[in-house]
């Protein structure tokens, strides 16, 4: 089995998206209620002839991703103030065909509701019994500070031997699980940034960061948090009162290594 | 010895107010089964466990009651590693999901005093969620230390004082998350047949004795009606038996572990949940007789879990692990724990927490080391690193700024490496500015 994961960069910036693209895709309830952060979970499909047919349960996607972020959840609403809790949607029936599908005015009006994170997935028939398992994730709020990369949009993408299997099914969760927390707490660092919550900001992507370390293949997105968690240290050494105080410059200029390093 | 039908009746009607009277010795172990509708905890317990039903992904096809099952053998596999503590409670409530959440149970049980002001409370819930024969299980815990009646609350899981200096550690143990697990169909098959032999108290410790069904059975498989309950007290381990006195006082025994099962190995939090539970029971909280083994009982759990628990896509509660399992053999054996803590801070170098502890430990060992073996910038920038990690963190602030007062102190530079010193205008600065910050209107001390 091989897994690679990629960054996607400048799908966002560099993909032409139509009108009748965007139009075309289910819209999710809830996205613009509230100010909770959201995490939007869509369905997995096998491509071509299944377009149809889901190929795992929305529901049971949302609760991997629901236990998944458990563990961050109660980190990341810590000192948050607006943000009282983590909503998980469901979107039956969404499933994009692709980063084309995310316009840049879609992509800032997701931001503005604190959509933080979507998900889904496509199987695709590779001929004989091969298949191929992509993963797709949009942090919202780093799609909508940048572009164009890192763009904000990351995909798993596995290639299996034969139709997914149960035991498949349960690999690919597990690879979930280990990125969302990922995508999740940088893009809520950066939203937290944008929100001028310096503290905040700083914890999430340093955590991101450090969870990214020993992912090769995204060294662009770490340094990407790396840099605006500097920017935020900038910001947070303008009042004395701030834990950023304590550190030099050189310390505060590359706050996450001196934060994640021994 | 059978136990008449309408006598078990009359036991459960009057289960609840009798539930109030148990573990009036302070040492007893109690166990419980009751409706999520009312809620118990048994009041006189230092620690109470309550195991919730493990329930279906909301849009999932029926499980046949595998959730209220697996949840009764998880209640029984924790009643049968508890007896190496004391002043404990352990109870299933069954219910509903929506009588059953998490947090409206502990509400109930926090606000009635159920759990004592004082006490320890683990809420065990989780999820099944399935495809095709097969059954992904999700466990979480959450870890409630219920204010004293002063209204204080708990203070600091671990203190080490260094010199001058004392250093204030905790660990977050409130909501944990445990990796999913995944059950096959025949395992699934084996929890079946072995609730059909769990689900009766035996008149004596065989199968073959005469029994009688637990209470509220049919709402452990459904989960609808439940309005009886029952309570016991938990007496001594009869090999995979338990032995249990109720109401009035009359003996019965639970067939609590079914080692052919394997529950505890499909399941490495049930490990975790045994070292929660004594962990809770005893650091910070009154010790006796029974604290030597009930110690090492629950730091060999933690040490368990992690030496089996996967670290590469989950590390958090390995790191936990760790870490407890650190404290405990720190408070009460006076073993140093700073490699365990190393190894917890290497998983999560994002944590905070992890970090300060590490720092800790690190500085501890240092300090106690003959020769000039502490290196202050080394060890203040391990603090720092902490508070920066998480800028909120009062206490790991308040670590930061005695750190620079034991760096400051006289009898502390016996032990410096001078090559390493930070100097004095250095320190004095450094203090200046942690003492504005903790004063500040914006925080609060520890």
């Amino acid at each position: 089995m091989r897994i690679r994961r990629a960054l996607a960069a400048g799908l966002l910036g560099g993909a032409v998206a139509t009108r009748t693209a965007a139009a075309q895709m289910t819209q999710c309830s809830g996205v613009s209620s509230g100010s909770e952060y959201k995490v939007l979970v869509d369905e997995v499909k096998f491509a071509g002839a299944g377009a149809s047919q889901s190929a795992l349960s929305v529901e049971l996607i949302l609760t991997s991703v629901q236990g998944a972020l458990e563990k961050v959840r109660r980190n990341i609403l810590k000192g948050a103030t607006a943000q009282a809790t983590v909503v998980y949607l469901g979107c039956t029936g969404r499933h994009p065909t692709g980063e084309s599908e995310f316009q840049s005015a879609l992509v800032k009006l997701m931001a503005a509701n604190h959509a933080i994170l979507e998900l889904w997935g496509t199987v695709f028939p590779l001929g004989g019994d091969q298949y191929r398992f992509d993963v797709h994730y949009v942090m919202f709020p780093v799609a909508s500070l940048t572009a164009p990369p890192p763009s904000g949009i990351a995909a798993t993408q596995r290639t299996m031997t034969s139709k997914p299997t149960p035991q498949q099914v349960q690999a690919y969760l597990t690879a979930t699980r280990s990125d969302l927390p990922i995508y999740f707490t940088i893009a809520a660092g950066v939203q937290a940034y944008a929100d001028r919550r310096w503290e905040q900001a700083l914890r999430y992507l340093c955590e991101g960061r450090a969870r990214l370390k020993t992912r090769m293949d995204q060294q662009e997105l770490m340094t990407f948090a790396s840099d605006l968690a500097s920017k935020a240290a900038l910001e947070m050494r303008k009042s004395s009162t701030s834990v950023a105080a304590l550190l030099t410059s050189e310390q505060a200029s590359d706050y996450c290594t001196f934060a994640t390093t021994r | 010895m059978r136990i008449p039908t309408m006598r078990l009746g009359v036991i459960l009607r009057a289960g609840a107010v009798w539930l109030a009277s148990m573990l009036a010795p302070r040492d007893a172990h109690a166990g419980g089964i009751a409706s999520c509708a009312e809620p118990f905890a048994f009041a006189n317990a230092d620690v109470n466990v309550v195991v919730l039903p493990y329930f279906p992904s909301a849009q999932g096809r029926p499980l046949g009651g595998l959730g209220g099952q697996l949840a009764l053998l998880v209640k029984l596999e924790t009643l049968y590693g508890s007896l190496s503590y004391n002043r404990w409670g352990v109870t299933l409530l069954t219910g509903p999901r929506e009588l059953c959440d998490p947090k409206r149970v502990t509400d109930i049980l926090v606000a009635r005093k159920l759990a004592r002001p004082g006490s320890r409370l683990i809420i065990v819930f989780g999820n099944l969620y399935q495809r095709d024969d097969d059954i992904y299980v999700q466990t979480y815990t959450r870890a409630y230390r219920v204010p004293t009646a002063a209204g204080r609350v708990a203070g600091p899981d671990v203190m080490v004082q260094v010199g001058s200096s004392r250093f204030n550690g905790r660990v977050n143990v409130d909501e944990l998350a445990f990796p999913p697990e995944l059950l096959s169909a025949a395992f699934i098959r084996r929890v079946a047949d072995s609730f059909t032999k769990a689900m009766f108290v035996y008149a004596a410790p065989r199968l073959t004795a005469s029994k009688e069904r637990l209470p509220l059975l049919d709402e452990i498989n459904r989960c609808e009606d439940c309005h009886a309950g029952l309570a016991f007290r938990v007496v001594a381990r009869r090999g995979d038996w338990i032995q249990i006195t109720m109401a009035d006082d009359r003996t019965g025994y639970l067939y609590a572990r079914q080692d052919s099962i394997g529950l505890a190995d499909r399941l490495p939090e049930l490990s975790f949940i045994h070292g929660l539970m004594g962990f809770l029971r005893y650091n910070a909280v009154g010790q006796d007789n029974t604290t030597a083994s009930g110690v090492r009982t629950a730091a060999q759990s933690f040490m368990r879990y992690a030496a089996r628990e996967q670290e590469a896509s989950e590390p958090e509660t390995r790191a936990v692990a760790l870490q407890l399992a650190g404290i405990l053999d720190f408070t009460f054996s006076k073993i140093d724990p700073s490699g365990r803590m190393d190894e917890a801070y290497r998983l999560v170098p994002f944590s905070a927490e992890a970090r300060n502890l590490a720092a800790m430990f690190r500085l501890a060992r240092a300090y106690g080391d003959t020769g000039r073996s502490v290196r202050p910038r080394a060890i203040a920038n391990d603090f720092l690193a902490s508070a920066a990690l998480d800028p909120t963190n009062a206490m790991v602030l308040a670590n930061v700024q005695s750190v620079y007062e034991l760096m400051a102190a006289p009898a502390t530079a016996a032990k410096v490496d001078t090559a390493a010193a930070i100097p004095p205008a250095e320190v004095r600065a450094q203090l200046a500015k942690v003492r504005a910050i903790r004063a500040s209107p914006a925080r609060a001390g520890p």
